[in-house]
């Protein structure tokens, strides 16, 4: 089914026809989605397909385009770099703005240390213009190709660069944001026209309604402009790159450091990142690379992995993770450095010979700092993962506990074989900011063309739920949304669905903005 | 390989959009870190090296037709490799290959692009795709003394190729290499009016028929002259010897190079030596054939198989290609050896390289968007500081012209044979 002919004109009127298509396979390619459990079979990787695509060119476009679906009562879905089944329109009779022709920055203000995005800019390139300038920016772990934009206004994100540069929603400082009825809101400082310095005023500061936690992932209308808050770089204007692909190395700058540290046990593992973190000597830090495993992302391609493997190289300890450290002196090299060993020699930890080889070290390294191999880990070993829903996102202690839940349940499904089993638990984990917070994810690698291997990761993610809710851990990511089973999940974490739908309401009244990632109005919460 | 059998490659498509991006490890800029022309010159997600993979699914799967509209879409990209490149360096699935099965199916199936029409006529009729009369094609050697491949033996072959054969603004450059081969003492040979076309064009457009039969007269032409050594100013053509001969007709056991890679190892061996300044800063414009797609072919039968209960691995190893051994550095070697010349790099070079636009028929077929791709490759060469793009290929020579002049831009381009032939 398409538009009706009039509505494909009177949408034509408002971009150009060359902005605009219901072309089939076109509306196909909007349709597909490369995540994980989608439907009973592993080919259910059509999801459901858009009547039509706009791009709009401006904050003027998607003004006009959302009044045009508030009156002519037509759903439509925002999206940028649409990485993830979230990006895809909920249910038949939607249209889908993606925002690819806004991809400009804006502004940038070294002084106050931010830099405007309208939503096609991506991290890659913010961080590459930010460090010419001695700044930086909060990444995304699913890789630095993705939205800033979609990142702070709608969307969970942090990555190991939380330690010092935040994680999304914290780096939001002001947005324009076109409402789902139409109107324009602007937040922060902004909106008493006192610029973006301030995201929570003088000026409305409405960034727990926005996105809370998680991010409304494109329920409560489109965000045209941001300004995302950028944090000091001590390191070179730019990071020296060597080979050809695949196999990249970062040299790395004479005052920085990356290091594999393991440690005999969880509990000097959480010590370590405790004092670490308290330390402020950190640049950034994580465990494992994704759901995947590191040996994966050091190498060209999975024949490289498997041949080194068998070996028994690339295989760190289990509890063991990564940092890097930046200086602007070298006496603060020198105080970082020492820092490091007595925390080492303090919770019995020490750097990892595995780390401290060649490839890994200059690769790992430059992953810390760009998060440009993300895919290697999270898609490369088997083609597909599920996040199985052992996500927390507290302290550092809890945070911990979660990978040690994690790696129980992972040892039983490999056990069972249903999923990747190369010896190395690889739970995601990452600390926030001087350590108040950390995040951990658990992702497993599962074969998506074994048709039995499939069916089983949907009781897997069955008994990730069970782990995640008594243990407790706090709401992750992947429980939100209709995605997640938000209405179900919601009584155990404080009803927050109840306030989700309560804005939804307040600020969609005819439902205009697809709120197949949010919450309906329609919604039934489970009480 | 069909379609089918690249359905696990389709399946595996993440719709990440590193297709859309150069290698994120080699951002250096918000201006210059798209790898796609077609992504920027159309936007909608179905131009991206993704979007041709998603559009591969979705014909395989009979969820929808070969129609007008997505034909346009199909051919509105350059071949280029870009994308395929930026998806290989984080995974293991094939991008490219993709975009040429949908080609040779479309054809197949009858859903011809017109605008190809003239192309395929001229070489049907005239073998050759620039639409200019066969009895035409050895002028550019008029007044030449050379051996004739088809009434004498030599060591080496000088294949000119189509575009260097008829476009006589070309001619100087196509002289020159030969003349700099001959003074260098190398035995070579050229075909003259009975050299034919490579047919790499006719086979990115999808027309496979076209290049078993033109790649088989030209093996037998080299075969019955004893030739082992092929050497092309063209980077089109270096590529159809190089990979696709190689991959489609089974050849193995010829010596293909390009010239600046011949040119180069006269230099390093002291055959030749650039000895005149030639004062000019220059920037290096990778061709996509001799750059990212160049790398060897490496013939490869074998199977995936899953390992520790979910990788998938290639036994025997699959020689991947992911633009890892492309020709980079003769180019550049060759240039740094002219007195005089400082050579400037772009953001965007060897294996990420931003296409000029003019690849797969699109100079010919879709000028808006060998317009769009050359303007943007302009304005980053510009921003380098350079007086002058250098590039090792007629065909994005020909396109920097076209748009130079057409739009007054005050960069010069040259081939690389002009700067050395200047030198020596």
């Amino acid at each position: 089914m398409a538009l009706a002919k009039e509505l494909y004109r009177e949408l034509q009127d408002i971009v150009g026809p060359e902005y605009l298509s219901e072309e089939k396979v076109v509306m196909d390619g909007y349709a597909w989605h490369g995540f994980g459990l989608l439907g009973p079979e592993p080919e259910d990787r059509f999801q459901t397909v858009p009547e039509a695509v706009v791009l709009p060119g401006s904050t003027e476009d998607v003004q006009a385009i959302v009044k045009w679906a508030n009156r002519r009562g037509v759903q439509f879905k925002p999206q940028v770099t649409a990485f993830g089944a979230h990006a895809n329109v909920g249910k038949p009779g939607q249209i889908i703005l993606d925002l690819r022709r806004m991809n400009r920055i804006l502004e940038f203000d070294e002084k106050n240390m931010y830099m405007v995005v309208e939503p096609y800019v991506s991290f890659i390139t913010v961080m590459a213009e930010a460090q010419k300038r001695g700044l930086y920016v909060n990444g995304l772990g699913s890789g630095s190709h993705v939205s800033v934009l979609a990142s702070i206004t709608s969307m969970h994100g942090n990555n190991c660069l939380a330690i010092t540069q935040g994680y999304s929603g914290r780096n939001l400082l002001g947005c324009e944001w076109v409402l789902p009825t139409g109107d324009i809101v602007r937040t922060g400082a902004l909106g008493s026209g006192a610029g973006w310095f301030s995201g929570d005023g003088p000026g409305p500061s409405l960034r727990g309604v926005i996105r809370g936690a998680g991010g409304a992932m494109g329920g409560l209308g489109v965000f045209t402009k941001a300004a995302v808050h950028l944090h000091p770089w001590p390191g070179p204007a730019e990071i020296k790159v060597k080979g050809v692909s695949p196999y990249y190395n970062g040299e790395i700058p004479p005052l920085m450091e990356y290091h594999l540290l393991e440690f005999p046990d969880w509990t000097s593992y959480g010590a370590a990142q405790y004092k670490l973190a308290e330390s402020g000597i950190l640049f950034s830090i994580q465990k494992g690379g994704g759901p995947g495993t590191v040996g994966y992302s050091v190498t060209g391609n999975n024949n490289e992995y498997y041949e080194a493997w068998k070996k028994g190289e690339l295989m760190p300890p289990v509890s063991s993770f990564a940092i890097t450290l930046n200086a602007y002196s070298e006496k603060e090299h020198a105080y970082q450095v020492k820092t490091l060993n007595q925390i080492l020699a303090d919770t019995g930890g020490r750097i990892s010979p595995v780390g401290e080889k060649t490839d890994w070290k200059e690769r790992d390294f430059l992953h810390l700092i760009k998060n440009c191999f993300t895919l290697r880990g999270a898609y490369r070993p088997t083609g597909q993962f599920v996040v199985d829903s052992v996500i927390g996102n507290d302290t550092i202690g809890s945070t911990v506990l979660g990978v040690e839940k994690d790696v129980e349940l992972r040892d039983i499904w490999m056990e069972k074989g249903f999923i990747l089993n190369d010896g190395t638990h690889s739970g995601w984990q990452s600390v926030f900011e001087g350590g108040h917070m950390a995040l951990h994810e658990c992702g497993q690698d599962y074969d998506p063309f074994n048709k039995v291997t499939y069916q089983q990761m949907y009781q897997l993610l069955r008994d990730g739920n069970k782990i995640a809710v008594e243990t407790p851990m706090s709401l992750g990511w992947s429980l939100s949304g209709a995605f997640g089973g938000i209405t179900s999940l919601s009584r155990h974490f404080c009803d927050y669905a109840h306030w989700m739908q309560q804005v939804k309401i307040a600020l969609d009244p005819r439902e205009a903005s697809d709120p197949s990632g949010y919450i309906s109005a329609h919604d039934v919460i489970r009480k | 390989m069909a379609l089918e059998n690249h359905y696990k490659d389709m399946m595996r498509c993440v719709k990440c959009s590193e297709c859309k991006w150069i290698p994120l490890a080699m951002v250096k800029s918000q201006r210059f870190a798209q790898c796609c022309p077609s992504m920027g010159k159309y936007n909608f997600h179905t131009y991206s090296g993704g979007g041709k993979v998603n559009m591969g699914m979705s014909l395989y799967t009979k969820r929808a037709e070969f129609n007008d509209e997505n034909l346009d879409i199909l051919y509105r990209c350059t071949m280029c490799g870009a994308c395929d490149v930026s998806c290989k360096c984080t995974k293991d699935m094939e991008v490219m290959e993709i975009n040429q099965e949908l080609r040779l199916l479309a054809v197949a199936e009858g859903q011809i692009n017109l605008a190809h029409s003239p192309l395929l006529d001229s070489l049907r009729q005239e073998d050759n795709m620039m639409q200019k009369k066969k009895q035409d094609r050895g002028n550019w050697a008029d007044g030449l003394t050379v051996k004739n491949i088809t009434q004498e033996k030599a060591q080496v072959y000088f294949h000119a190729g189509c575009r260097y054969s008829f476009d006589q603004e070309l001619w100087p450059e196509v002289r020159s290499a030969l003349t700099l081969l001959q003074k260098a003492g190398v035995d070579v040979a050229i075909a003259g009016k009975d050299e034919n076309c490579c047919a790499g064009r006719a086979y990115e457009i999808g027309y496979q028929s076209e290049l078993n039969k033109y790649g088989e007269n030209n093996l037998d032409l080299l075969k019955n002259a004893g030739i082992k050594t092929i050497v092309t100013p063209c980077a089109e053509c270096y590529y159809a010897f190089k990979v696709l001969y190689p991959k489609l007709l089974k050849t193995a056991g010829l010596e293909v190079l390009h010239i600046t890679e011949y040119l180069n190892r006269l230099i390093k061996e002291g055959a030749l030596k650039p000895s005149k300044k030639v004062e000019m800063r220059v920037t290096y414009h990778d061709p996509c054939h001799l750059g990212r797609l160049g790398e060897p072919y490496i013939p490869w039968e074998g199977e995936e198989i899953i390992v520790n209960q979910g990788t998938y691995i290639y036994d025997p190893p699959k020689p991947w290609r992911k633009g890892t051994y492309g020709v980079y550095e003769p180019p550049r070697d060759l240039l740094q050896s002219i007195p005089g010349i400082e050579l400037v790099e772009m953001e965007r070079i060897k294996e990420y390289a931003w296409c000029c636009g003019a690849g797969a028929a699109v100079i010919d077929t879709y000028p808006e968007l060998a317009e769009y791709g050359a303007e943007e490759r302009l304005e980053e060469a510009g921003a380098t500081g350079a007086e002058a793009i250098v590039t090792a290929c007629p065909y994005c020579k020909t396109n920097f012209n076209q748009v130079i002049q057409a739009n007054h831009h005050k960069l010069k381009v040259y081939d690389i044979l002009e700067l050395l032939e200047q030198s020596i």
